[in-house]
């Protein structure tokens, strides 16, 4: 990677419009990211997903090609936010509303935003965390007031797709107020190989704030970094779906902070790998006050050479007594040429606690298969029925039904291309 | 040197047998006529099961030798699928759990992908749910098993039950039972027996494979057979059975 080339490319670099502690931001966030540099095959949080493929190639921004976003749409969202290689396209979106529901960058005047965002952005020390602060284009804004219920589904959608090593530094923010709920879904598309999506999503949920979130990777190509952070107040619930359909390199990391008593999270993730596919799926869910409640599964459904990586961390801090912790990945492989890195992790320093985690890895169950062939059924239908009983535990949790079922449409068609794929 | 061997619904030429490498089923004789039904009892380890599976197409064994007939058509190079379209049916002696597959999913897919084999038309969704909900009230199922996982959670007894569901509901032309009766008390054994024979009919036949006399009081067979180490060595009416059960399998054994 180049960050010479990549700052010629970038808008903010030369001219001195946009507000000053943004300008600082970036200029400190490059300073540690040229101090610290990106990971490499040494580093543990890095260790089966080596990075070099991406730091290989010299991204560029890319240009607002909107086109590129009709077929992604989502007509029954009530809001669509729509963003093309790191660019909002407002002719696209609909339904936004300034200052609660928007594009960040529209926030930049507006002194209250700009504290939040401040907040948001000191943090970072991770290498792809601080690129993104770096060279930030945009992304979604959803800020819900006190109390306020939003009925409808907002629908984010990123597209990067180009054929010019184009990458999109994306920042997502959603604070909920005291008691505010939302559902959003957010959608990454791309189609080509030549792309790498490097996003940032800030989560703050306040007491009693109800999120449910999901995840929806679609197109079967590209490169994406990605990074959820959830901070959350007293008995709020974040309730946390990611569908990843297979992209050619994937890094997801998602650290939930439980740091008032009665907070609940629930993390669900389905990966579907095939062909020389990477995928690596880091959790991290930190109770850090007594009564909290977690729950986490993660399935993967592999064929082809591909090779998926899950590591899963529960830490509970010694304040955080009485929680309630679940944690299982479960593995099916369909090829021999599959592999599956898995790895759930406990930390406790609380002594009563209820903590359980499982992790399975396995092939199909051949007794299943020939019962199911004995009554009737043809192998590659009964091969497909129990793959997608296996995925289906996941689809099952998603509340919204109109998004359970495009979802699972999509899921169900993946997962025979894997079959097919061996 | 075959004789035309059409008119049986089933019919087992000197089959042989292997699992890795050791033989389970060494020349096996049997002969089933549309509307009969037979029962093959036998001493623990004489190839019961065996048989059963091979019959169905379970891929496990080596069939070494011997030809099998369903309505005088070779089944041996058949997929068990092929098999099961064709009216076949085996009811397992332990039932395979399916998770995540609901029993009324499975049973529809079952009930088409047979039909669509034998080039008929799907079956119309209500007919189907409507002949599911009276097959379940007949075994004196709970409608809820309807959309429960396939035998996931089922006690021994429930998921004998849905074996005999899934015959009612496949109204297969050759069903084979495999110790259906194993694990069930007395209540769960005649409401399994009131399933099977409210499908006894003159175009469809049953080979019952059990250890104990007790189902056939129920289950009345035309011919009872003794299976020893892997041939059927004595034949006779059902008085057959009530004579093993006093005097045991002791004498009878296979003239290899």
């Amino acid at each position: 990677m180049n960050l010479d080339l990549l700052k010629e490319s970038h808008p903010a670099f030369g001219n001195g419009e946009e507000p000053s502690w943004l300008q600082g931001a970036r200029a400190k966030a490059l300073v540690e990211l040229e101090s610290t540099g990106f990971p490499g095959p040494r580093t543990e949080e890095w260790r089966y997903s080596n990075p070099k493929h991406i730091l290989n190639v010299n991204w560029t921004l890319g240009a607002s090609t909107a086109s590129l976003a009709e077929a992604w749409k989502d007509p029954n969202a009530a809001v669509e936010l729509v963003f093309v290689n790191g660019h909002f396209c407002p002719e696209q979106s609909r339904g936004f509303v300034a200052g609660k529901i928007t594009n960040l960058k529209s926030l930049l005047g507006d002194k209250n935003a700009e504290k939040i965002l401040a907040r948001f952005t000191h943090e970072d020390s991770e290498a792809f965390s601080a690129l993104n602060l770096a060279f930030l284009q945009d992304g979604a804004w959803i800020s819900i007031d006190r109390d306020q219920t939003l009925e409808g589904l907002i629908h984010v959608l990123h597209v990067t797709d180009s054929s010019s090593d184009t990458t999109s530094q994306i920042r997502n923010v959603i604070a909920l107020g005291t008691h505010a709920s939302a559902r959003v879904l957010e959608t990454y598309v791309s189609n080509t190989n030549d792309c790498l999506t490097n996003v940032v999503t800030e989560i703050q949920l306040a007491d009693g704030a109800e999120l449910e979130h999901t995840l929806w990777q679609r197109g079967t190509a590209g490169s994406k970094i990605g990074r959820i952070h959830v901070h959350q107040k007293r008995d709020s619930a974040y309730d946390g779906h990611s569908f990843w359909l297979g992209s050619t390199w994937v890094r997801n990391d998602i650290h939930v902070e439980l740091s008032e008593e009665g907070a609940a999270c629930s993390l669900n993730g389905l990966y579907l790998l095939g062909g020389k596919q990477h995928l690596d799926n880091h959790t991290v869910i930190d109770h850090q006050a007594p009564h909290c409640v977690s729950r986490e599964l993660y399935k993967g459904v592999l064929g082809g050479k591909s090779t998926g990586v899950y590591n899963g961390m529960v830490k509970v801090q010694q304040i955080a007594q009485k929680t309630d912790s679940e944690q299982a990945n479960h593995n099916l492989l369909l090829s021999d040429g599959a592999d599956i890195n898995t790895k759930p992790e406990l930390e406790i320093y609380a002594d009563d606690v209820k903590c359980a985690h499982g992790t399975t890895v396995g092939q199909l169950d051949q007794q299943a298969l020939m019962y199911m062939r004995m009554r009737g059924i043809p192998k590659a239908e009964a091969i497909h029925i129990l793959t997608r009983a296996f995925a289906q535990e996941l689809l099952e949790e998603i509340e919204d039904e109109v998004v359970r079922g495009r979802i699972e449409e999509e899921v169900f068609q993946r997962l025979a291309q894997i079959r097919d794929d061996d | 040197m075959l004789s035309d061997r059409s008119s049986f619904m089933l019919s087992i030429q000197n089959l042989h047998a292997n699992i890795e490498g050791n033989p389970i089923l060494q020349g096996l004789n049997l002969e089933v006529n549309p509307g009969e039904v037979h029962a093959i009892m036998g001493p623990n380890g004489a190839g019961k099961s065996t048989l059963a599976k091979i019959l169905a197409g379970e891929d496990s064994y080596e069939v070494t030798d011997g030809v099998v007939q369903l309505n005088g058509e070779d089944i041996l190079e058949l997929d068990p699928e092929e098999r099961a379209a064709k009216g076949l049916f085996l009811g397992f002696q332990y039932p395979v759990e399916l998770p995540g597959v609901s029993n009324s999913y499975f049973l529809r897919t079952a009930v088409n992908a047979q039909r669509k084999a034998r080039g008929e038309d799907e079956i119309d969704a209500y007919d189907f749910l409507k002949a599911l909900k009276s097959n379940m009230a007949l075994l004196e199922m709970d409608p809820a098993f309807k959309s429960r996982f396939v035998n996931v959670g089922f006690s021994g007894g429930e998921k004998k039950r849905n074996e005999i569901l899934q015959l009612l509901t496949l109204k297969p032309k050759m069903a084979l039972l495999d110790e259906t009766d194993s694990g069930l008390d007395i209540d769960a054994l005649r409401v399994v027996a009131k399933g099977v024979n409210s499908l006894r009919s003159p175009e469809r036949s049953f080979v019952v494979v059990t250890h104990y006399q007790r189902l056939l009081d129920y289950i009345v067979p035309d011919y009872v057979h003794v299976l020893v180490d892997g041939q059927i060595v004595r034949s006779g009416d059902k008085s057959l059975a009530h004579q093993l059960e006093e005097s045991g399998y002791a004498g009878m054994e296979a003239s290899v």
